[in-house]
């Protein structure tokens, strides 16, 4: 078992977490893939994922976390992100996806954003 | 200079077991740096592993070169011949309805690194990728 990724779940007034820590790439990413697709598929429209713990992104992240923010608009829900670390977050910028993601510097913020 | 090599199976599993080997060859680097060529690394081994072999999980080597003012790398496959350096830039602009993941890896591949070339020879692809790195603060 190599443990490259860890995926864990909460509720937050109505809200799901989805907390995401270790490395996301070609291998590990679909485990994340498939707990926020379940999340979705069960009827969740507003998730946040904390990426706090996150400390690698490759394209295979970014795919996965990509699906599932237009599966979410496209029922009308909604995906954000926070507390991503800065070598992650320079990732996002690279592939230009800071401006297509909502960030938040906190899950606290995020949570809130929802009203 | 310093030289490293690794060979290992093209099974996904293994991208954990070449980050390690890049963070291993590469300490004290820097870690801005090390996370550029760990990302570049594992963008071009991801391909390789899940388009590159047909039937059967191939070798992957890397051949890593570490001299005072650069890093090196050399990945090898004897999957089907393809220069990945060949994919057009994704746009990165595109707005959520028009994005696409395609290309993506590969983008950040010429972005990371100062140099890339592809060759074929003796049936293998060879990726070779090159990043200039700071003088160490001791060489002064």
């Amino acid at each position: 078992m190599s443990g490259t990724l860890d995926v864990s779940n909460r509720k937050v007034n109505g809200i799901d977490i989805v907390v995401i820590r270790g490395r996301m790439d070609a291998h590990s990413s679909s485990e994340a893939g498939t707990n926020i697709n379940g999340l979705i598929e069960g009827g969740s429209r507003r998730i946040v994922v904390n990426l706090g713990g996150l400390e690698y992104i490759s394209s295979s992240g970014l795919r996965i976390l990509l699906a599932a923010l237009k599966q979410l608009k496209k029922e009308g829900g909604d995906l954000k992100l926070a507390s991503l670390q800065h070598s992650v977050l320079e990732v996002f910028s690279m592939a230009g996806f800071d401006r297509i993601f909502s960030l938040f510097d906190d899950e606290e913020n995020a949570v809130n954003s929802f009203e | 200079m310093k030289r490293y090599t690794l060979e290992v199976t093209a099974d996904l599993p293994n991208l954990k077991v070449i980050a390690d080997f890049i963070a291993s060859s590469l300490d004290g680097i820097g870690d801005g740096v090390i996370y550029d060529i760990q990302l570049a690394v594992d963008e071009i081994c991801s391909n390789i592993m899940l388009y590159g072999y047909r039937e059967s999980k191939g070798p992957i080597s890397i051949d890593c070169t570490v001299g005072d003012r650069y890093v090196q790398l050399e990945i090898a496959d004897e999957g089907i011949p393809f220069n990945p350096l060949s994919l057009p830039d994704p746009d990165i602009r595109a707005d959520l309805d028009h994005r696409k993941i395609g290309g993506l890896g590969i983008y950040f591949v010429k972005t990371t690194m100062d140099e890339t070339a592809y060759e074929f020879k003796d049936g293998r692809n060879i990726l070779t990728i090159k990043k200039m790195v700071n003088a160490p603060p001791s060489a002064e």
